[in-house]
This record gives structure tokens, C-alpha cells and sequence, in this order.
């Protein structure tokens, strides 16, 4: 437009310019790592020593809580967890209450060393139980009395494993993959309230401010904050995966972000302030 | 008016009478160590997760319904989308039905395309933050700056390279989340108990009667 | 056939249709999209089915026909198809609506009401633990929309407000993280069926 000066042509930059530039921003450092140093939370840790210092022969449930859109955060959690415990001499339980669920669990346990692991007796993928709330409740009661079946079709009373799984009570740790508060917090009333649960919540990042009430009333026991967290719990256990290779594009795009909200909001300020200067 | 068994079972107070016995059955459970109550909510639990299984069938053969219609009228520029989707469904019914959810034909499709889709749908918004960060997040007000400067501290944090910026980043940034976001989302969550409580009680209680459509 | 690279290359060609939508929407999208829907439907019904294969044939199996009590509930739903039996499909709602709701209530007035104001008042006495509960109370007060925020509950409310902004603000943040992350991992799907197509991985 004729008139506007450089502040305001400043503040109407073409979003797709901001789009090309995100796109070049998360290129680069997926091309050529940059391999920034990632901090460890006192959570991602506290999680990483809770597995440590399990007894051999404990339950651990992992419930994929996520859908496919998450999964680009939740993936490399689960992918990074499951290959910890499957490290030691536990006892794995994977599970879903979202339709995601089974097909991801599925997924991750695909893609990580089973060792001498052996299907059915030292882990099982129980697959989709539908019901949201009611399903985890009655899931903490009774798995045998609610889930016949497995995910690959196998009763459950067949399966080795499951003598030792009955009920919320046999679970030494119980992990959440998920994209949605609602779901620690059901946790929280179904499993922790009623028997003592630990839960971990391995929450996409949007979901960590809101779940860290509950941490901190000691309701869960630790959170793995999306794919930092991932990162994080990589590097822990000396894994290093897709949580640590998203990070230096995380840390770019970031600084994108801030940038953009500097510079935009000084254009902003600065064609306000001309326009006051010009009414007086 | 004569009035008959059938229709009184039709009346919307018949389902009410049934949300609240179920309710108070369940609610009863939690205080009350009866073994034949206790079996008998549990036995309800499971029940509402088979009922769930219908509901996700249900919707899933209401989008049919409506694709059918598409397809059925032929509306221009639509139905040939429809077509194209119902299709995708039956070939992977049919494939699951085959091999099962697990095999590797459910799972190509499942990960191909479902996956794929449905990350990027979820990914896109990450170009309209950028650009909304750049031309609507404007410090308007006291308490918009309060939030823009809060959000770049955060971000600051979450990137590895904030420490970087400013070593007091990570520090700060910790203190935020667990002091006054803390204390701004616990009045959130007990505001939000508080209401679900009155919403319950009032479902229960046959005053909120919406679910019933 | 490497069936493997072929989905990896399904999947980059849905992202950048998907991606397409940037520019403005148009057929292509389109096709992605409802290439979505049709798998996801399919999908939604088959794991249903599975899921009633476990806990519900599983026990009638065994002899439980108590089971099959939900079964025609369940099949009750449909009945919203029908005109005149239309108000059968009620029943299977009620049930499920009484339970959720009543198992919630239950775990809301534990965990999150009773609980949250127990971590409230029972932590250890600090300005940290003091700035939460003045915080907190007052982010309460901004809730109260019964009471005009005038005088001392006006001043109270405007803490608890600013308050909501310092939440709003780590959730923004956070949230920038999450779609960053997301947009990433995308870009790696990518990156990784490019190498695969030019033999470097």
C-alpha cells in the first residue's frame, strides 16, 4: 500500500515467507546435526531410576494412550521406554484405551530388540479395550474378568505372563503414552486413588503445564515431557533415537518462534507509537 | 388416554430412572464393602465397555450412512470422494478380516496412510503458530505481555539452546511451571471438580437430560 | 515388491498433499483427506469388533450368558434407524452415562477436588508453597461469576487473572514445542524415504 512505512510493511510480512522459513529452519539440522546439548529434568531422571530399581519379575504397564496424530512425540517415548525395560528382567504389559492404541503398541514393540524376551511370558500386547473412564476402572479391578483375549487373538489364561497380572495391585509401574490430559487424570482417579498406583505420564508437551499440579500433589509419580523428554530418557539410558534427533531442529525452530514474536511485536509498538506521535 | 406397558417403557423417564440406578449403584460401590454390590458393579463396568464397542460400531456406520447418501445422489464434486472412501474401508475390513488387525497388510495400511495422515493433519498447525506468532500475538494489554513473555521463557526452556540465550533460563523457567502455573491450573482443576461434581449429580439426578437426544 | 518403501512413499506423497492445503485447499487434499477417513473408519470398526470379541464372547464362551445382557443392548443402539422403535436406543446410553458419570463424580471429589487442596494446605511451609495457595485461591475467585469483581474480590480476581495468564503462557509455549516436534518428525519421514529411495540408507 502507498504510505506505509517500514515498521508496517514489517508487521504484514507474507506468512508464507514465515512458512518457507520454518521449512529451511527444520531442514538444516535433520540434514547436518548440530548437536546441541539437552539438560536432563529431575523428572525424566526419577522416571529412569524407578525402572533401574525395579525387582526383577515386576509388572509394568505400558498403555498407549495416544492416536496416530501424536505419535511423532509419543512415539520415540514409547520407543525409548519399552526398549529400557525390555533391557531388564521385568514383566510387560501393553495395552490401549484409545483406538490408537493396540496398532502403535504394536508398532513400537516391532521396532525395538526383544533380547531373550519371549511373547506371552515375559510381555503381551492385550490390545483396544473401549469405554474410556469405565474401561480403566474396571482394567484396575479385574483384567482377567474384563479381557479374554489378546491382541494377536491368544486367550489370556494361556499366557504365562498373565498368572501374575490380575489387578492394579500387581502393577510396580504403570506408564501412559498419551496426547490427552484426560487421560492421566482418570488415571489418577481410577488407579492411583483407589490403589496407590505410580503413574507416569509420558505426555506430549502441550499436556505437561496442566498435569504438573498432579505431580506435584504427588498423584503421578513423574512425567516425560513429550519429545525432550524422549530425548532425554535417550541419552539416560544411552539410546539415542528420534527423541535426540528432533531435538536441534526443536531448538531452531524454537528460536524461530521467539524471534518472530520479538520482531513482530516491536513492529507493532513501533507503528502504534508513530501513530500516537501523529495524533498529537 | 390408555396407556400401555409399551408405552410407558417409551418414556424418557424410563432411561432416566435407569442412568440414576446405574449411578447410584456404582456410587454405593465405592462406600460400601457388599459383596453382591461389589460383583454386580464390576459386572456393570464391563458392561459399559461392551456398550462402547456399539457406540464406536454405531458411529462408524452413521459416516457410512451419510457417504451413502453422497454417493446415492451423486452431488456434484463429492461423490466420487465418497466412493473413494468407501472403498478404502471395505479393503481394509476385508484385509483385517483376512489376516487379522495385527498382520502385515492392516498394519502397511494403518501406517501408510492413517498414521501418515493423521500426524501431518496434527503437524500442520505448527505453520499457522508461526505465523500467528509473527501477526496476532501482539502485547495489547498488561496482561498479554504477561502471557508473551511467560510463553518465550517457556519456549526458551523447552529448546536445548535456551540455556544457551541465558543460563538462568532453565532455572526460571522451572520456577514458572511450578510455581504460578501450578497454582493458576490447581484453581482450574478444582474449579472444573467442582462443576463436574454439580453436572454429575444433576445428570444423576435426572435434570440434565441432553444425552438422552 | 519392497512393500516397505512403497508405504514410505504413500506416506510422503499423503504429508505433502495434506501440506498442499497451505497454499489453499484443493482436490488434492481432498483425496488425502478422505483417503484418511476411509482407513480410519475401517480401523474404528474393526478394533470395536475385536474388542467385543474379547469382553464380551470371551465370558459367554465360558458360560457367563449374563453377557449377553449388554449384547442386546448394545444391538438396541441401532435402533435409532427405526421410526417407531427409535426410543430403544436411550437404554444403552443411560446405562453407559450412569456409569461413566458416577465413576467420575467418584474419582473427581477424591483426586482432583480433595486432593488438590490437600497439596494446597498440607505442603511445607515456604514462599513458594504460600505464593501457590494465594494463587490458587485467587485464580478461584476469577471463576466466581455469581459476585461482581468490584472492591477487594475485584483485586483478588485480577491476581487470580494474571495468574491464568502466566498458565496460559507455559501452555503456549509448550505448545509450540509439541507442533514444532510434530512438524519435525514429519520432515524426518521424509528425509529418511529420500535416502531409502537414493540407496543411502
Amino acid at each position: 500500500m502507498a504510505g506505509e512505512d517500514a515498521w508496517t510493511k514489517l508487521g504484514r510480512i507474507d506468512p508464507r515467507i514465515l512458512y518457507a522459513l520454518l521449512i529451511i529452519v527444520l531442514i538444516i539440522p535433520i540434514i547436518t546435526p548440530v548437536g546441541l546439548p539437552i539438560p536432563i529434568t529431575d523428572q525424566t531422571r526419577k522416571t529412569y531410576e524407578a525402572v533401574e530399581k525395579l525387582p526383577p519379575g515386576s509388572v509394568v504397564v505400558c498403555s498407549m494412550d495416544t492416536s496416530g496424530a501424536a505419535w511423532g512425540e509419543n512415539g520415540p517415548q514409547a520407543v525409548v521406554v519399552l526398549k529400557h525395560l525390555f533391557q531388564k528382567p521385568l514383566k510387560i504389559v501393553v495395552v490401549g484405551f484409545e483406538t490408537d492404541g493396540p496398532m502403535l503398541g504394536q508398532q513400537a514393540l516391532l521396532q525395538i530388540p526383544k533380547g531373550e524376551k519371549k511373547y506371552g511370558e515375559d510381555y503381551v500386547n492385550l490390545g483396544f479395550i473401549a469405554g474410556g473412564e469405565t474401561a480403566r476402572a474396571a482394567f484396575g479391578r479385574d483384567i482377567h474378568k474384563l479381557v479374554s483375549r489378546d491382541f494377536l487373538g491368544n486367550p489370556i489364561d494361556k499366557l504365562p505372563i498373565m498368572e501374575k497380572v490380575r489387578n492394579a495391585e500387581d502393577f510396580a509401574l504403570f506408564f501412559t503414552f498419551t496426547s490427552l490430559i484426560s487421560a492421566v487424570e482418570m488415571y489418577v482417579r481410577q488407579l492411583h486413588a483407589p490403589y496407590k498406583t505410580k503413574v507416569v505420564a509420558a505426555i506430549i508437551g502441550l499436556g505437561v503445564p496442566s498435569i504438573v499440579p498432579y505431580y506435584n500433589a504427588g498423584q503421578v509419580f513423574s512425567i516425560l515431557s513429550g519429545s525432550l523428554g524422549a530425548a532425554e530418557y535417550e541419552l539416560l539410558t544411552k539410546m539415542p533415537g528420534e527423541g535426540v534427533r528432533l531435538s536441534d531442529a526443536l531448538s531452531l525452530s524454537t528460536l524461530l518462534v521467539v524471534a518472530c514474536v520479538v520482531v513482530g511485536n516491536v513492529a507493532f509498538l513501533a507503528v502504534k507509537k508513530k501513530r500516537k506521535e501523529e495524533k498529537r | 388416554m390408555e396407556v400401555t406397558s409399551m408405552s410407558v417403557l417409551k418414556r424418557r423417564e424410563v432411561a432416566v430412572f435407569m442412568t440414576a440406578l446405574a449411578g447410584i449403584a456404582v456410587i454405593a460401590d465405592y462406600f460400601l464393602k457388599v459383596p453382591i454390590l461389589n460383583t454386580a458393579v464390576a459386572d456393570l463396568l464391563r458392561w459399559g465397555v461392551i456398550l462402547a464397542s456399539f457406540m464406536l460400531i454405531w458411529g462408524t456406520i452413521s459416516m457410512i450412512r451419510v457417504h451413502a447418501n453422497v454417493i446415492r445422489k451423486k452431488t456434484p464434486n463429492q461423490w466420487y470422494y465418497s466412493v473413494w472412501l468407501v472403498f478404502l474401508m471395505v479393503v481394509f475390513v476385508a484385509v483385517s478380516l483376512i489376516q487379522g488387525l495385527a498382520g502385515p497388510s492392516s498394519r502397511w495400511m494403518y501406517d501408510s496412510i492413517y498414521v501418515a495422515s493423521s500426524s501431518t493433519y496434527y503437524s500442520i498447525l505448527g505453520f499457522y503458530m508461526i505465523s500467528a506468532s509473527y501477526r496476532a500475538i501482539r502485547a495489547r494489554s498488561g496482561e498479554a505481555t504477561l502471557l508473551l513473555v511467560i510463553a518465550v521463557i517457556i519456549m526458551l526452556m523447552n529448546a536445548p539452546i535456551g540455556a544457551a540465550v541465558w543460563e538462568g533460563i532453565p532455572a526460571l523457567g522451572k520456577w514458572i511451571v511450578d510455581v504460578p502455573n501450578t497454582a493458576a491450573s490447581r484453581g482450574y482443576i478444582i474449579g472444573l471438580a467442582i462443576g463436574a461434581v454439580i453436572l454429575g449429580v444433576r445428570t444423576l439426578a435426572g435434570r440434565e437430560r441432553g444425552y438422552l437426544g | 515388491m519392497d512393500f516397505a518403501l512403497l508405504g514410505s512413499f504413500v506416506a510422503v506423497v499423503l504429508t505433502l498433499l495434506i501440506y498442499s492445503f497451505l497454499y489453499k485447499e484443493n482436490r488434492f487434499y481432498r483425496f488425502a483427506e478422505y483417503s484418511f477417513i476411509g482407513v480410519a473408519s475401517g480401523y474404528w470398526l474393526m478394533v470395536a469388533i475385536n474388542n467385543l470379541q474379547s469382553v464380551a464372547w470371551g465370558p459367554i464362551i465360558k458360560g457367563n450368558y449374563l453377557y449377553v445382557i449388554p449384547l442386546i443392548l448394545g444391538v438396541a443402539l441401532f435402533a435409532r434407524l427405526s421410526k417407531g422403535y427409535s426410543w430403544l436406543a436411550r437404554w444403552p446410553v443411560a446405562v453407559v452415562v450412569g456409569t461413566g458419570t458416577a465413576l467420575a463424580l467418584r474419582g473427581f471429589v477424591d483426586a482432583m477436588f480433595i486432593g488438590q487442596i490437600r497439596a494446597t494446605i498440607a505442603a511445607p511451609m515456604n514462599f513458594d508453597n504460600l505464593l501457590i495457595a494465594v494463587i490458587t485461591v485467587c485464580s478461584l475467585f476469577f471463576f466466581m461469576f455469581t459476585v461482581e469483581h468490584k472492591g477487594p474480590i475485584g483485586i483478588v480476581a485480577k491476581i487470580g487473572r494474571y495468574g491464568l495468564m502466566v498458565y496460559f503462557g507455559v501452555l503456549f509455549g509448550n505448545h509450540v514445542m509439541t507442533r514444532m516436534a510434530l512438524l519435525t518428525s514429519r520432515f524426518i519421514e521424509i528425509q529418511k524415504f529420500l535416502l531409502r529411495v537414493l540407496g543411502l540408507a
